[in-house]
């Protein structure tokens, strides 16, 4: 790396997890007033932690994964915390997963479905555990169409801010 | 750079083939399972019961009266009660649902399903 080629490296990754952050926010305030059913939330976080896994690398998506659980840790409590992580972690191998299995004949679309779905798959295999119960799973459905639907709008919010998120990119020589 | 499309047309099928498949599982998953019965006594509860754990219960109000629960759902089994109500109501099973056994002034009640995850996800 050239000199100074870190430090912007770094305040963009910076810049990537308080995106992150500030959609979390966004995204609670916006189910509370559309009274979504619980678990029924878009996941826009997810946009900036997929544009990473896509363009930036492997690495820096699990980071910013392990970070936002870190972050519902501490603003919304250790449940919160751990489903976050769970639900993220889980997305995100699911997506490696597929992009190894189909190479590059799935599309961005696809990928994006799968993370939602997996991503609250995730969550609510944790919160069974959490309240040690196996009624929660009666709500799978609920949450694997609402997985198809919100990773439908993340994937085409996903291609819509590409450029932008791209942008600086060229600056830290990826 | 990347040759992964952001759209390919065979997605569409796949993407109504989930929902339809979610829709499916909606229509047959029973809705509003509970998860636990409450022992009401003179309308207070005096006991809360996971529906996960097999058991039979009798209230310390009255000895007399025997609680089943299996499968996840919960009965009167015994009662010394004349009219035999609350055993006649037979399983319960959905959030909601209650058996009452009025000369004994004793209830229980299915709670739990969706409030249970409510604020967890």
């Amino acid at each position: 790396m050239k000199y100074g080629t870190k430090a912007k490296y770094i305040s963009y990754m910076a810049i990537m997890l308080a995106l992150i952050v500030v959609l979390s926010i966004f995204e609670g305030a916006l189910c509370a007033a559309l009274l979504l059913p619980p678990g029924v939330k878009p996941g826009l976080g997810n946009i900036v932690i997929m544009f990473a896994l896509f363009f930036i690398g492997k690495k820096q998506a699990f980071c910013l994964n392990v970070l936002k659980g870190l972050f519902a840790l501490i603003t919304r409590g250790v449940t919160a915390g751990i489903l976050s992580l769970c639900g993220g972690l889980l997305s995100m191998c699911v997506i490696i997963l597929l992009m190894l299995i189909f190479k590059e004949k799935i599309s961005y679309m696809l990928l994006s479905i799968a993370g939602a779905i997996a991503h609250n798959m995730g969550q609510l295999v944790m919160a069974s555990i959490i309240i040690n119960s196996s009624f929660a799973l009666y709500y799978f459905p609920v949450l694997i169409v609402s997985g198809a639907v919100m990773g439908s709008l993340t994937g085409i919010l996903l291609k819509t801010l590409m450029p932008v998120l791209k942008y600086p990119l060229k600056e830290v020589g990826k | 750079m990347e040759k992964r499309n952001f759209f390919n047309k065979k997605d569409i099928v796949i993407i109504t083939l989930i929902i339809l498949a979610g829709i499916f599982l909606m229509y047959f998953m029973p809705e509003g399972r509970g998860s636990r019965a409450l022992i009401i006594y003179n309308g207070k509860e005096i006991d809360s019961l996971p529906l996960d754990k097999d058991m039979i219960y009798h209230p310390d109000v009255n000895e007399n009266v025997e609680i089943e629960i299996k499968d996840g759902r919960v009965r009167f089994v015994r009662s010394d009660c004349p009219d035999k109500i609350c055993v006649n109501t037979g399983w319960l099973e959905k959030a909601g649902q209650s058996a009452v056994c009025l000369p004994n002034r004793l209830s229980v009640t299915v709670s739990g399903g969706k409030d249970d995850i409510e604020g967890e996800i």
